[in-house]
């Protein structure tokens, strides 16, 4: 059962990814104008460097062929060349792979750690301390990310000088100091859900009958919470973790370019902006493999820890 | 996103009483109240703020740039030396017409294709889930980026982009309301009278689920404001100089840096005041619409 | 109250206390601050050099407004390009931080005013040891002026006849006419000389990140990645042994966001740069962690007019909106102070010969002060009420939007309608390469400089047909034949005269209409010292003595 569950999930985040990919590809025939103009961002080109763009796309072929190309291309690691930059897609994206990919772990750290843990903490003490958890995720889950970057950089950066404001560290430790404000912006409106859900989820464990069970038998608290209470509520705890993890990875672009910090989220738009098409797709397509392969993660995690998991959509 | 979704339980259903718009907010409470009143104030201003702002919000004065309140101008200056408060007056339309259209897009596209899959059932049914499931995963922000390298950037391209991000899960959720609605006995009693599939759809399936789609589509306001308004900051949404309060964010964010953080901060709780009255007042009316039909 | 109710209240009142709070702690500038009214005055207090390095550092990353986009001599047209180019490698004549021209990787000779005879110094070698060779100058010059590369420079060579390599340490290059501007452009990027065998084997690369470049300089070309920038090392075997480069690495980084130049500038991790348009200057100058220097500056910052019909082209337009342009706010918001106000299109730090000549005519010349009334007043004869000009402009460069803000100002105090069309940050230059990207734009901000310390350098390229930058066709035959004659006049003062005369008709006709005359800003970290504080870093090596301070 469970591994006829994940090869169908599997199976659909697989076309999920082909499907997102063609819609990358195809937005070039979306554009006004020709192929060219689009890739060319609109700028007038020598007639030699049109005929190397229209040989590289194979512009004179069918549709489905192009698209064919383009994704073995982008198997290969092939992404084309970025036309502001004159350099390799794949090269731009290597060099700010890492500041994206520290930036969502680092978030994903906050909103597990912080996230589940003062849901945990709100449902099994009930009074003041569920309320203050209550009260904060209350205000923060509307607290847009860029919204709540201004205010950190306010509060933190600027009165009380306690981390830098703007841009990459140099060394391991500086990036580090770098990333924290933005990492806390990324993460401040996912914590608020994953705590209210976590919260929950354990409130409705701590109920069950096999607990109250447990308790009445005198088990250790400590031992219940872990191995009663935490194991079945760390079904939905994971799952909606796993996609606001996932969800992440498009709001690190807002946070990138309000920290000014040069990972793939800010020259996504940076490109967008230029209308640098071959960076363009080449970031999409990248993110938007991360958030399957996520996705995919979470998948193989409710598998694991469900044994009750039965085909059909799983209950969100 | 999720929270809401997961307020969703199965449990035995009832035929809906319709209740009064009235009666329906009057049962969400202080906290409901509150909220509607604030987005009332915030529709004000989206049809009329152009009108009521005191200063031209789009006129610079180089030498007056980040002055403080004073004199007539009670949230000071901008980076260019423009009212903030009449900025935040004018910006309010083009902040709240966005996440309108990505609301009446997306709801309106949502409700018809969980209407007809719940409807058709059967292999459609099918075809049109799997299909949901796999364009889930394009998140709207990307999207919209997508949207504005393509079409270049602005306000309609990150709209309609995000109307189609949004949809999926519009129609993940009415769906599973459809189907229960589909189960009930009137509307098999209806089809026995002859009445056509598509009357009994809008007559009274679509109808029936309006407390869950109005609270759907005020809770998917508050996330294209948010959605919309951080594209906008990117850039790639409204263009400056027209006012609005993702772009009063970006163009006044280095004056945080520099000592002068009032214009973006100002615009910021411009967004999030709006955005919170959407979340308390959307997931009340999703409380009503559950109850109704426990 | 339900715990519902209280948890609702408790939010609301903390979100009220939390905007409360923050709120008060945002003031803004209070408008009775003394604003700095801009100097006129060209050299006062101005420095040209900085106390040269003695230490030894491992690494500094300088700052440049956007990333290097070439490193090829031909295309650099622009600040980053020219930053990185004049920091690696050398031309045939070389620039003094002071504005004269001396010999660079050759000493010159006229034995006739048609002939230039460029006698290479001894021991001139490329990094990677090999001589240069006559035939590499020769390749330089040439590829420098063959429309078939596309270069920027070509016009300057429009008086050559034919460059030759004359002996095994000589070039000749012999003129149709008298041209006394080409030792000037020599000694800037026109006259970077490259390995002719490395450019033919790279192509279409060289100047790439993947074919990258071979040259003279104190620092030699490392690599280069985008998000990093263009890594120079100090190399060991440069052939002027006087100069010993003390910095191991130099860093070019293209930081678009004045923002994040300013933090990272108080944090360390911009160790300098010549960024200028900086509205915080004061906050830089302040700091403890920061040294900033002014030098004279060459640049011009001006509107670039682009129109061939509409109200800009009608110069009683121009002049109204140059008498209701605020160049003082500009001054004090966008430079915070680091400008001059402008009397010429010229920078006053470009009078780099005839000093007396130049200085005399321009103190005659009437200061550019805001005069609403008379602006007002030509709008009415010119009849342009209630029309339209589109200007360029980009959000994401602060000193563009609020410099096109000014003349937004200006434009509707005159009865104009102003719309505005935005692009990124690297796109804008693309306004000046691309007359399709010009495309119904009426004019755009622009800091321009000439390439060498002469007014007729700027004006050349905007006010003569054909000049590379003369985008709305300017041409007035006064202008021509001043500058004509000035080309080809031998003695300095007398072409001091021509110049200054064709600036004076420039004031007055406005084919750009100037804003300010910006200072040259270096900022450097505290601990560092020894860059060049003049305009002339952009065209000559400006950090062979870059140092840790003793």
């Amino acid at each position: 059962m469970r591994w006829r569950f994940l090869a169908r999930r599997l199976a659909m985040l697989m076309g999920s990814l082909l499907v997102a990919s063609f819609v990358i590809f195809g937005a070039l025939y979306l554009a006004p104008g020709n192929p060219i103009s689009a890739l060319s961002g609109g700028r007038a080109l020598p007639p030699a460097s049109m005929h190397v763009l229209e040989q590289r796309y194979h512009l004179n072929q069918p549709f489905l062929t192009q698209y064919w190309y383009w994704l073995e291309n982008a198997l290969h690691g092939n992404l084309g060349i970025s036309i502001t930059l004159q350099q390799n897609v794949s090269s731009v994206i290597a060099a700010r792979m890492w500041t994206t990919g520290g930036l969502v772990l680092y978030a994903a750290l906050i909103i597990v750690v912080v996230g589940i843990g003062s849901g945990v903490v709100a449902a099994l003490r009930p009074g003041l301390v569920d309320t203050s958890v209550l009260v904060s995720t209350a205000v923060t889950a509307a607290l847009p990310s860029f919204v709540a970057a201004i205010i950190l950089i306010l509060v933190f950066s600027v009165k009380l000088g306690w981390f830098p404001a703007l841009g990459n560290g140099t060394s391991f430790w500086s990036n580090v100091q770098h990333l924290t404000l933005p990492a806390v912006a990324l993460a401040i409106s996912s914590l608020a859900i994953v705590s209210r859900v976590t919260r929950a989820a354990v409130r409705e464990e701590a109920d069950r009958e096999h607990v109250q069970t447990a308790i009445s038998r005198g088990i250790p608290a400590r031992q219940l919470i872990r191995r009663h209470i935490l194991r079945n509520a760390a079904i939905p705890i994971a799952t909606v973790s796993g996609i606001t993890i996932a969800s992440l990875i498009a709001v690190a672009a807002v946070v990138e370019t309000a920290f000014s910090l040069n990972g793939l989220g800010a020259y996504l738009v940076q490109a967008a902006e230029s209308k640098d098409l071959a960076v363009v797709q080449g970031i999409s397509l990248v993110l938007v493999t991360a958030f399957v392969v996520i996705n995919a993660v979470v998948d193989l995690l409710y598998a694991a820890l469900d044994p009750r998991v039965t085909l059909g959509s799983r209950a969100q | 996103m999720v929270s809401a979704a997961i307020g969703i339980t199965s449990g035995p259903v009832v035929t809906v009483r319709r209740r009064g718009a009235l009666g329906l907010l009057r049962s969400t409470g202080l906290a409901g109240l509150a909220s509607a009143a604030v987005i009332a104030v915030a529709s004000v201003l989206a049809i009329f703020g152009p009108l009521l702002a005191p200063y031209n919000p789009e006129l610079p004065n180089l030498s007056m740039a980040w002055v403080g309140p004073a004199g007539g101008h009670l949230l000071g200056y901008d980076f260019e030396g423009r009212d903030v408060l009449s900025r935040l007056l004018a910006g309010a339309q083009s902040s709240m017409i966005g996440p309108l259209g990505v609301v009446a897009g997306s709801m309106a596209l949502g409700t018809v294709i969980a209407v007809v899959a719940a409807w058709r059932q059967g292999p459609l049914d099918t075809v049109i889930s799997a299909g949901l499931d796999i364009i889930f995963a394009f998140p709207g922000i990307l999207l919209a980026v997508l949207a504005a390298a393509v079409f270049g950037a602005g306000l309609t391209a990150a709209a309609v982009a995000l109307s189609i991000a949004y949809m999926p899960y519009v129609a993940r959720v009415l769906r599973g309301a459809a189907m229960k609605e589909r189960g009930q006995p009137y509307v098999a009693a209806l089809e026995v009278q002859g009445a056509s599939g598509t009357s009994i759809c809008l007559r009274h399936i679509v109808p029936n689920m309006l407390p869950l789609i109005v609270a759907q589509a005020t809770i998917m306001f508050g996330w294209a404001m948010v959605d919309l308004a951080a594209i906008s900051f990117l850039g790639l949404g409204v263009q400056p100089p027209a006012p609005n309060w993702g772009v009063m964010i970006s163009e006044n964010q280095p004056g945080i840096l520099q000592g002068y953080p009032l214009p973006a901060l100002a615009a910021g709780l411009c967004i999030v005041a709006v955005v919170i009255a959407f979340n308390v007042l959307g997931e009340r009316l999703f409380e009503q619409a559950q109850a109704g039909r426990r | 109250m339900s715990p519902r109710r209280r948890t609702s209240a408790a939010a609301a009142a903390s979100i009220a206390a939390c905007a409360c709070a923050l709120l008060a702690t945002a003031c803004g500038r209070s408008v009775n601050a003394s604003t700095t009214s801009g100097e006129v005055s060209p050299t006062h207090g101005l420095v040209t050099t900085t106390a040269a390095g003695t230490k030894p550092v491992s690494s500094v990353t300088w700052a440049v407004y956007r990333p290097v986009n070439s490193l090829d001599p031909i295309f650099a047209f622009d600040y980053p390009e020219n930053t990185a180019i004049s920091l690696m490698c050398e031309s045939l004549l070389l620039q003094s931080p002071g504005g004269e021209i001396g010999p660079g990787l050759a000493t010159v000779a006229t034995p006739t005013p048609t002939t230039m005879v460029f006698t290479l110094k001894p021991g001139v070698t490329f990094w990677d040891g090999d001589p240069v060779t006559p035939a590499d100058v020769v390749y330089s010059l040439d590829r420098q002026m063959d429309p078939s590369y596309g270069g920027f420079y070509g016009q300057v060579f429009n008086r050559v006849k034919s460059i030759a390599a004359t002996g095994s340490d000589q070039v000749t290059i012999t003129l149709k006419q008298p041209d006394y501007w080409l030792e000037g452009e020599l000694s800037s990027m026109p006259g970077i000389i490259i390995q002719k065998s490395y450019a033919l084997r790279e192509g279409k690369n060289y100047g790439t990140p993947s074919g990258g470049i071979m040259c003279t300089g104190p620092y030699e070309f490392k690599s280069w990645t985008a998000g990093a920038g263009v890594t120079a090392v100090a190399n060991p075997h440069y052939w002027n042994s006087s100069v010993r480069p003390l910095a191991k690495q130099i860093v070019i980084k293209g930081v678009p966001s004045a923002a994040s130049f300013t933090s990272g500038m108080l944090t360390g991790a911009i160790q300098g740069s010549y960024y200028f348009g900086l509205s915080n200057l004061s906050q830089l100058e302040h700091s403890s962690a920061v040294r900033v220097y002014q030098g004279p500056g060459q640049s011009t910052d001006a509107l670039v007019v682009s129109a061939t019909s509409g109200p800009l082209a009608n110069v009683k337009v121009r002049q109204a909106i140059s008498l209701a342009l605020d160049r003082q706010a500009i001054i004090s918001q966008v430079y915070d102070g680091a400008a001059l106000m402008p009397r010429w299109l010229a920078n006053p730090g470009t009078f780099g010969y005839g000093q007396s000549v130049f200085t005399a005519a321009y103190d005659k010349s009437p200061v550019l002060n805001q005069n609403l009334a008379a602006a007002r007043k030509l709008a009415r004869e010119a009849g342009v009420a209630g029309q339209t000009i589109t200007l360029g402009t980009s959000s994401e460069l602060a000193s563009i939007s609020a410099e096109t803000g000014a003349y937004q100002q200006a434009a509707e105090a005159i009865g104009l309608k102003v719309v505005l069309k935005s692009v990124s940050a690297a796109d804008y230059i693309n306004f000046f390469t691309s007359a399709q990207a010009r495309k119904g734009i009426d004019g755009f901000i622009t800091v321009n400089y000439g390439d060498y310390a002469d007014p007729a350098a700027l004006l050349d390229t905007l006010a003569m047909p054909g000049g590379d930058q003369n985008y709305d066709n300017f041409s007035n035959p006064q202008m021509t034949a001043l500058l004509d004659q000035a080309e080809g006049t031998a003695n300095p003062d007398q072409r001091a005269a021509l110049v200054a005369k064709a600036e004076e008709l420039a004031a007055r006709l406005l084919p750009w209409i100037p804003n300010v005359q910006p200072t040259n800003v270096l900022m450097l970290s505290k601990g560092l010292t020894g860059a060049v504080a003049s305009f002339s870093y952009m065209f000559a090596p400006w950090a062979d003595h870059l140092g840790g301070t003793g």
